[in-house]
């Protein structure tokens, strides 16, 4: 009786001190990565636990980006928001936005003396990527750059060698050797389906609108007195917008020129691996959909080039991919996470995530990094996937200085939303394409296709 | 002693209970403020909201969160809760004002817990309707001259509304309307989740804050954003549209004989599209095994004419597939989709129903009897103990009764068939109880089995898995070696194939790229889906888990040495891997993406793999193969090399080479008539296969500028070639006649047939030969169905069908006129087609017999009044299809 009495008594006092919980984790984070990409991260969290044993981090994939957004958006009027999570500007303004400001602003952190980046670190930040974290409503440093990617026109380099053909720099200079595909491919009776056959592929063709507009000074939207508008709309400021979108439209009507609206969705790089599409335009994160071998095509030498430009001396290529932002919690939190966040974009780190991604690293020094540099290394790799991915690598380092992001508040996600079917309204507006429609009329109808976008944005 | 216990135990209880009290901490007043500070609604409170929004109900410290509004016009709390607690607050857009500021409603969350109570007020501002909203009717959109205008209203994604329609049918993510007339149109918004509580059979609605979208020829109504819903106001309830009455036969008759276009343009008809009321006949669509195509609708007076049923559109179709065949049902149904070329049921064309409610006509004893043990023998799965249901009456009123299938069965003590009690397996092992219901409807009885599975999920090998008759859509885990995987992005579904680590079975497994992650070659696996039969192949998809155990694992390919192994594999075959060392294995065929591989044409095998790998081989080449894959093509073996270093072939040795040539030049001169002054079979081939090529003519000048000479009378010549590949190089005598052309003689023609514009609904009757773009008075042209499905000649192509289980099928005569004789013929393949295989009569003398139409050689040198070609196809489990884009024909006049 009384050894039962002892014992249970014992166990009663050890549940009373331990507590009714496990330990719960230090850092929670909140991402879209797949399991290869986690694989990474799970060995970028080891080596973190080396230097911070003490602090425990959880890592949760939430489903693509929409379903990240909207699990936090639940998740934040509850109090069950991660420490930190992946997200794309428009993310953060969304987090931002209403009563309360969720999402930690990060000056405090970054400007530490003990905890934050000497003055060396903040410069060796590449600029554009940096400057993501400021691109909102509210002042201040609301994220930090991770994993990095921009667009890339990937070409058939061995058709292109073929018919003697030089790789073109500005938008001018593609359109002269889209004709002298198109040219080719109407000469060559070995090629069927002709119609279906075409020199240049964008796949994003809201990406082209905002590059575009970009490229060219055009108003696209912008934030002023901590306001957001959306003004491509805007018929006292959008001419050139307006000549921007004819001059893809000629390109459109003369067979040269497609962007995956056309195509009904599938990618350019689906035509360009079967040798029916000779330059795609697409995400520097999909190069492994341009491979033709790894994806049991007939092999040809994929070539790479940065994306044409309108104006050589205003070089411009959109930047892509999440950041990783803060959510404001108690003291100790924040900074067990800011520490994380901190390893995270390390040079070292961001090489090793970079390198086996495909991503581009945030940090200059991460170029110098072995693990990158062997990374590089493998442009002689017999695989020809691994081959070009380490073209994309080397690359990077050449173009990460050109990119730019756009203004991030309140319509921003829908604006690009909208924007991204423009284009194919206007390619395939009958009346736009009827021989008697005046120029002045013309105009008409591409304000109306902007005008409708700009209400689809606000109703 | 007896106190000291007595306190003890109290002090015991005292430290539990507030151990246990503890871990349901009290809430303190800063804890309930900052639950309190967080609340929030889950949109952008900066810019106005664009449609219906969600909130949640349970905040941070499980406090909880009651929401109203202050102004009914604009929003309103929805009553029903989400399976993540949420609450919809339902908002109503404003029609569009110039200028004016946006509307608001105060949006009040009232939060409380325990004492502790608080509100928080939030402003919420309504987006106008957008100033291009669209008032339509569902007259509209079936109006045919305003269909480019509202392409362009899909195309412009402008914003809609629909008054006054009538909700008809709830289906999966989606519901249709009809207007008063019975017009129909599908509301299309992605799951079944985002249906609106308003979109109730029966209730009269205005539909806004959508677009139209225009899809294979018929407009839908669907969100204007994947997250915007649309807003449903009811005008009134227990309202029932106009229905139509419309025989199976009318709407089968619709669509047969149709192009593509023409199908799915029905589906913007108003004869068609809409609510119809269709007296019908059920039968089970024998063309597949998949249960999700198997409801078919038969007309009550001609029993070849029917539709299939749509099973993602209604939510009756169990219920329907349960009837059995023969019933006699009255439909209330809309077309959901007009499907061209319906893989589904069969080859045809063909209406899918979306069935709201039926009703059963009269049906015998016996057929109540099977329609009540179908519905009671449903598959059931048990994780835990509970309890089954096992009903007495039957919705036909059929007294059921159920007993063990297997009475020997020890597994049967988990069930107790009295009560329905379900107790689990002791050993913590899956069980399966097969119960056999029956089902008694006046003098009639009818039985049923059904499996009853008990307890945790197993993993089984591949081999555990396929003896186990594995139930269709059921989760299992199988465990196996992952042998051939693509790269497969994280976002697409992609094949990979799992193999039993002793190669004695395999099977694909299908799932995204993200549950594969890192997953490679070579990695012993769990993977866990669904079972699935997919056209005969086995599969396991949409995965959840691959779970790797183990790396580096090799499968031993099964080797074969004989060709009779070979020949002993079967469909069962399928997903092992082989090493095929068959002594004297040649390359009989090259095909575009195969190659025919065997000893003779009695003994030979498909070899499946693609162009690039195969557009070198040569035929005669020995091969082997290595890391073959079995795989089974309408239920016969073959093998699958799609990848790289799978067909191992010997390249020809010099000797071979010249050999492989000779035999080539044979079957391409010897015995051959040319015409003279002509090109017939020049230029002569001067490299082959990489050897080289000289040739003489006896008697020399036999070719003169690269024609054939003139000649006054048939003349014999021997051509000799020199073939040269390495050190070996023989000579080939072939010969050949260049013909006598009499220039008086009249000339051949030669013609092409064209395309229709349309397609031609073809009768046995018709002479389709001005449909080809042949001359009726010379051509007459027949396709006559001969017992098989109706023959199609379309826009893109002829199509002619087989009956499998005979070797018969459509068959196209092609009768000259007197006085014309056909010299030639061939046809040219449509890249669609599925089989080669056609029977030639020429003036009813046999010419081919089940072979390949489309090695043109066979039909020339012909002098026929009366050609005839059958798709004679024969076997398999689907009628095959002989497509061919055109025919050319030689004629000449002779009288």
């Amino acid at each position: 009786m009384k050894k039962i009495f002892y014992l249970v008594f014992i166990l009663a006092f050890g549940l009373m001190v331990t507590g009714c919980e496990r330990k719960k984790a230090d850092v929670v984070f909140w991402h879209t990565m797949g399991k290869e990409n986690q694989n990474v991260l799970n060995e970028i969290i080891k080596d973190f636990n080396e230097l911070h044993p003490d602090i425990k981090i959880e890592h949760q994939q939430k489903g693509g980006y929409d379903e990240l957004l909207s699990a936090i958006r639940t998740a934040l009027p509850a109090g069950n928001e991660p420490n930190m999570s992946f997200s794309y500007t428009d993310h953060v303004a969304a987090y931002n936005s209403g009563a309360n400001i969720r999402v930690k602003e990060l000056s405090s952190f970054i400007n530490d003396p003990t905890h934050g980046f000497t003055d060396d670190e903040k410069a060796d930040f590449v600029e554009s990527y940096f400057d993501e974290g400021s691109v909102y409503q509210q002042e201040g440093i609301y994220s930090l750059p991770f994993s990095k990617s921009t667009e890339l026109m990937f070409y058939n380099k061995t058709f292109f060698d073929k018919h003697n053909l030089t790789v073109p720099k500005t938008w001018a200079e593609t359109a002269a050797v889209a004709q002298q595909i198109r040219s080719i491919i109407d000469g060559d009776a070995n090629i069927k389906d002709k119609d279906k056959v075409y020199p240049i592929g964008y796949d994003s063709a809201a990406n082209l609108f905002i590059t575009a507009s970009e490229q060219k000074n055009l108003p696209y939207t912008v934030i002023e007195n901590g306001e957001g508008k959306v003004l491509f709309a805007d018929k006292t400021k959008n001419d050139g917008t307006k000549e921007m979108m004819q001059y893809f439209d000629n390109l459109y009507t003369r067979k040269l020129f497609v962007t995956k609206q056309e195509l009904g969705g599938s990618y350019t790089s689906d035509l360009f691996i079967e040798q029916k599409l000779f330059m795609s335009i697409g995400s520097t994160a999909g190069v492994k959909y341009n491979e033709p071998v790894d994806r049991n095509k007939e092999a040809f030498e994929v070539g790479i080039a940065p994306i044409p430009q309108f104006d050589s001396e205003n070089v411009k290529m959109i930047q892509q991919g999440p950041n990783i932002n803060m959510f404001d919690k108690d003291e100790k939190s924040n900074l067990n996470t800011w520490k994380f966040m901190k390893f995270l974009v390390s040079p070292e780190v961001s090489a090793k995530y970079a390198a086996f991604t495909g991503y581009a690293p945030v940090r200059k020094s991460s170029y110098q990094t072995a693990v990158y540099q062997e990374r590089l290394k493998q442009v002689t790799n017999p695989v020809p996937l691994e081959a070009l991915k380490a073209k994309v690598a080397k690359i990077y380092e050449e173009i990460s200085q050109y990119g730019f992001v756009s203004p991030a508040f309140d319509r921003s996600s829908n604006a690009r939303l909208e924007v991204d079917k423009v284009f194919n309204q206007l390619f395939t507006n009958k009346e736009y394409h009827e021989a008697a429609t005046t120029a002045e009329k013309k105009l008409e109808i591409i304000q109306d296709i902007l005008e409708k976008a700009y209400n689809r944005i606000v109703y | 002693m007896k106190h000291v216990k007595k306190v003890l135990f109290v002090l015991l209880f005292v430290i539990a209970a507030f151990t246990i009290a503890g871990c349901k901490k009290g809430l303190t007043q800063a804890q309930f403020d900052e639950a309190v500070k967080i609340v929030a609604p889950t949109v952008n409170t900066n810019v106005e909201v664009k449609g219906d929004f969600k909130v949640i109900t349970k905040g941070k410290y499980d406090v909880d969160i009651k929401w109203t509004v202050d102004n009914a016009e604009l929003a309103e709390v929805g009553t029903e809760l989400d399976a993540s607690g949420q609450i919809t607050i339902k908002v109503k857009k404003p029609a569009y004002v110039e200028g004016a500021e946006p509307k608001t409603f105060k949006l009040t969350a009232t939060i409380t817990h325990g004492k502790f109570t608080d509100k928080k007020d939030f402003t919420i501002k309504v987006a106008y309707e957008s100033p291009d909203t669209k008032v339509l009717t569902i007259a509209d959109i079936q109006d045919p001259s305003k269909l480019e205008e509202l392409k362009k209203v899909a195309n412009d994604e402008d914003q809609v509304r629909f008054n006054d329609v009538i909700v008809v049918g709830v289906g999966m993510g989606h519901f249709m309307v009809a207007d008063a007339e019975g017009r129909a149109i599908l509301v299309y918004v992605y799951n079944d989740d985002n249906i609106p509580t308003e979109a109730k059979i029966g209730n009269k609605v205005n539909i806004s804050n959508v677009k139209i979208a225009y899809f294979y020829g018929a407009f839908q109504i669907t969100t204007i954003a994947k997250d915007v819903l649309p807003s449903l106001t009811i005008v009134e309830s227990e309202v029932a549209p106009k229905e139509t009455e419309i025989t199976v036969a009318k709407l089968f008759d619709a669509i047969q004989g149709k192009s593509k276009d023409e199908v799915e343009a029905l589906g913007n008809n108003p004869e068609y599209k809409r609510y119809l009321k269709i007296s019908a006949i059920t039968a089970v669509n024998t063309n597949t095994t998949n249960d999700q195509y198997k409801v078919k609708f038969v007309d009550p007076t001609n029993a070849e004419k029917w539709v299939g049923a749509a099973y993602r559109a209604d939510k009756l179709y169990q219920e329907i597939l349960d009837l059995g065949a023969d019933v006699p049902v009255t439909l209330y149904a809309v077309p959901y989709e007009f499907r061209h070329n319906d893989g589904d049921y069969g080859n045809d064309n063909n209406v899918r129903l979306a069935v709201y409610k039926y009703e059963v006509g009269t049906m015998t004893d016996a057929q109540k009897a099977q329609a009540d043990a179908n519905a009671a023998a449903k598959d059931k799965e048990f994780l835990e103990a509970g309890t089954l249901e096992l009903p007495k009456t039957g919705k036909f009123e059929s007294a059921l009764t159920y007993a063990f299938a297997d009475e020997t069965d020890p597994n049967n003590v988990l069930i107790d068939l009295e009560t329905g009690a379900v107790t689990l397996p002791e050993d913590g092992k899956q069980a399966k109880v097969i119960i056999k219901v029956t089902s008694k409807n006046g003098e009639e009885t009818s039985n049923k089995d059904f499996t009853v599975t008990i307890g945790v999920l197993q993993v089984v090998t591949i081999a555990e898995l396929l003896a186990a008759t594995p139930t269709q859509d059921s989760t299992y885990t199988v465990k196996g070696v992952i042998g051939r995987k693509p790269e497969i992005a994280d976002d697409k579904n992609g094949n990979v194939q799992l193999h039993d680590l002793d190669n004695g079975k395999g099977l694909v497994i299908r799932g995204l790229g993200s549950v594969f992650g890192a997953a490679k070659t070579g990695d012993f696996v769990e993977a866990t889906g669904q079972y699935n039969l997919y056209h005969g192949t086995h599969q396991l998809q949409n995965l959840t888990e691959v779970k790797v155990i183990e790396s580096g694992k090799t499968i031993t390919p099964a080797e074969i040495t004989t060709f009779d192994e070979i020949k002993a594999l079967t469909a069962e075959d399928q997903g092992r891997l082989f090493n095929v060392k068959v002594p004297n294995l040649k390359i009989l065929e090259v095909k575009e993406r195969s190659i025919m591989v065997g000893l003779d044409d009695e003994n030979k095998v498909e070899v499946y793999s693609i162009a690039t790998l195969v557009k070198d081989l040569v035929v005669g080449q020995k091969v082997e193969l290595a890391n073959a894959l079995g795989s089974q093509y309408n239920g016969n073996f073959q093998f699958d090399a799609q990848v790289a270093d799978v067909i191992v072939a010997t390249p020809l040795t010099d000797a071979e080479k010249v050999l492989v040539i000779k035999d080539e030049l044979v079957a391409t001169y010897e015995g051959k008539e040319v015409n003279m002054d002509s090109n017939d079979l020049l230029p002569l081939p001067t490299a082959l296969h990489g050897s080289t090529i000289s040739w003489g003519t006896t008697p020399e000048g036999a070719i003169v500028d690269g024609k054939w000479k003139t000649v006054e009378a048939n003349l014999a010549v021997v051509l000799t070639a020199t073939i040269k590949s390495g050190e070996v190089e023989e000579t080939q005598v072939l010969n050949v006649t260049i013909k006598f052309v009499d220039p008086s003689a009249p000339e051949p023609v030669t013609v092409t047939t064209t395309l229709p514009s349309a397609q031609v609904t073809v009768t046995d009757e018709l002479n389709v030969a001005s449909d080809f773009g042949l001359d009726p008075t010379i051509f007459t042209i027949n396709i006559l169905k001969n017992g098989a499905n109706p023959p199609a000649l379309r826009t893109d192509g002829v199509r002619l069908y087989s009956v499998r289980a005979i070797g018969t099928g459509n068959l196209l005569k092609i009768q000259m006129a007197d006085g014309y004789k056909i010299k030639s013929i061939s046809f040219q393949r449509d890249s669609g087609t599925t089989t080669e295989n056609g029977t030639v009569h020429v003036d009813g003398t046999l010419l081919l017999e089940r072979g390949d139409i489309f090695t043109t050689e066979l039909f020339s040198d012909l002098d026929a009044s009366l050609f005839q070609l059958d798709n004679s196809y024969q076997g398999g489990d689907k009628n095959l299809q002989l497509r061919f884009l055109s025919i050319t024909i030689t004629y000449v006049k002779v009288s």
